[in-house]
């Protein structure tokens, strides 16, 4: 028997998915990373924080030890572009490495 | 009155001498102010005076020294500090062993280098190659050299990224994000993103991508135009499937599509993608293939269970236009005519107790996963295929992983097998 792939049966699927997000919110620990979502618009987050959530969502996270401060200028852009994080979070997250890789220091011109 | 002048001077001389040795005596014998110095006392300060000469002396030296040595530093940063070009290395590597019903047991090996190519502010180039090896038909080792990335982007504003060149396909995210060995918890893709899959993997065209920050949420896009997949029409074991592997376009029809992809939570992300193009060969017709994908991912530290969780699901459908396919003269099977519609999804799951004391169980994964892809029971290789795995990880580093799995596939039309797959996964 073919399946039949038509709009019915994609909303189904989109259903499915609601019913799992749906599922997760209601039964989800709000300790840890994050918690909190659109209506926190005040709120800002530290770049560790932003680190530890955008990068940490899909991968473990790498020792900021593990490249130098120029290595991960390219490594976050790369997945920037990849992962489409915004430029914001880009941003506070080279500057938290820019002060966790040790030996960063401004060096003059 | 002589007498009496005589004693007056007489008694003044007398006054005068006595005031004069009183005077006299009285220098002898007062304390000496405090403003004089002795000679010992002089002498002593004036050792002081030179020693702190001294010392002064080998500060202004010691502070020559130091600019000198902070000058060569400062000389010998600059000198090797990155340039606005800088290259980056990265990637993954992969070691296997399968156990598969039906198949003599085999190791495999993979490395698949990821070069980052920073050229100057806003530019960046991304190339990937999976390199590995096998046995052509011939039973001769080759080794397989396949150029997977090979982009250009332009960081145009916050907003905006353009890029143009071969670049990963979003219909979906699992080859986007999760399909490196060191990232993905099971040890193969899911069926609708394996290499008979019904999602492409990277294409060749133009792009432009960004994200939006809304408060603590962002809103993410992704639009693209390709080259698109080409529909098999000439080979009797694969007419309607769609391969994606069409660097060079068969038709003037490019394809478009895009994703748009929200986060709500930080640890969440929910998307839609879509893709339509034509992909018929010239002669063949007019045949339009529509892909759709939906994806959500969520993955948190939870306090209660020690550990994180990580839930991943995806759905994918494909629509390709009714079409009859042979017969003629490169496609001498008997004329076939089907619905040509087919779908396949995923649902997985996977729990590292990370905050649990024990160095060993801490370092403990484990994964489901449920996936599925069905294709019409009447077109060449159509089957309905459930796939049931259940994995056991083990991190040695963050981003390195031994992994190991049993999969039990059940299909309709082939017969139903099994795995066991042990995998070292590697992040460069």
């Amino acid at each position: 028997m073919a399946i039949k792939i038509n709009g019915k049966n994609l909303a189904r699927g989109l259903s499915l998915l609601v019913v799992i997000f749906a599922g997760f919110f209601g039964c989800g620990s709000t300790h840890g990373r994050g918690g909190a979502g659109l209506l926190d618009k005040g709120k800002t987050r530290s770049g560790v924080e932003i680190w530890t959530q955008q990068c940490g969502r899909c991968h473990n996270l790498r020792s900021p030890d593990e490249f130098s401060y120029a290595q991960w200028e390219v490594a976050v852009n790369h997945m920037r572009v990849r992962a489409t994080l915004t430029a914001a979070d880009t941003r506070e997250i080279l500057d938290f490495f820019k002060a966790a890789v040790p030996g960063i220091t401004a060096v003059p011109k | 009155m002589r007498t009496s002048h005589t004693s007056i001077i007489l008694c003044a001389a007398t006054i005068a001498v006595f005031c004069v040795s009183a005077v006299i005596a009285r220098d002898h014998t007062a304390p000496k102010p405090a403003d004089t110095l002795t000679r010992q006392e002089n002498d002593s300060l004036q050792k002081q005076v030179n020693e702190e000469k001294s010392a002064q002396t080998e500060t202004f030296e010691s502070l020559d020294f130091l600019n000198k040595r902070i000058d060569e530093v400062q000389t010998q940063v600059r000198q090797n500090r990155a340039g606005e070009n800088r290259v980056l290395i990265a990637g993954d590597a992969s070691f296997a062993y399968t156990i598969s019903k039906g198949f003599p047991s085999s190791m495999s090996a993979g490395v698949a280098p990821l070069v980052l190519w920073r050229l100057g502010s806003g530019l960046l180039f991304e190339g990937a190659f999976d390199i590995g090896v096998s046995n052509d038909q011939s039973g001769n080792g080759v080794t397989g050299f396949d150029l997977t990335l090979a982009n250009l982007t332009y960081l145009l504003n916050d907003y905006v990224t353009l890029g143009a060149g071969l670049f990963v396909i979003p219909l979906g995210v699992h080859h986007n994000h999760f399909d490196p060995p060191w990232i993905s918890p099971l040890t193969d893709d899911p069926l609708p993103f394996s290499d008979n899959g019904i999602a492409p993997g990277s294409g060749i065209g133009l792009f432009a991508s960004g994200a939006v920050p809304f408060g603590r949420a962002a809103f993410n896009y992704f639009v693209y135009i390709t080259n698109g997949p080409r529909l098999i029409t000439d080979d009797s074991t694969a007419a309607g499937t769609l391969n994606f592997d069409n660097f060079d376009d068969n038709n003037d029809g490019k394809t478009f599509g895009g994703r748009l992809g929200a986060r709500p939570l930080p640890e969440l992300e929910i998307g839609y993608s879509l893709q339509y193009g034509l992909v018929a060969p010239p002669g063949f017709g007019h045949v339009g293939a529509l892909l759709q994908g939906a994806d959500m991912e969520y993955r948190r530290d939870v306090t209660v269970l020690r550990g994180q969780a990580d839930f991943r699901s995806e759905l994918v459908f494909s629509n390709v236009d009714r079409a009859t396919y042979g017969p003629s003269a490169s496609t001498p099977f008997a004329p076939l005519t089907f619905n040509n519609n087919r779908g396949g999804g995923y649902v997985q799951a996977a729990y590292r107790p990370w905050m649990v004391n024990d160095a060993i169980v801490r370092n403990l994964q484990m994964s489901f996963r449920y996936d599925w892809l069905y294709a019409p029971l009447e077109a060449p290789g159509g089957d309905r295929e459930n796939r049931w795995s259940i994995g056991l990880n083990y991190w040695l580093r963050p981003t390195i992983v031994v992994k190991s799995s049993y999969e039990f596939d059940h299909a309709t039309v082939n017969p139903n097998s099994y795995a066991i797959v042990f995998l070292v996964g590697i992040g460069l």
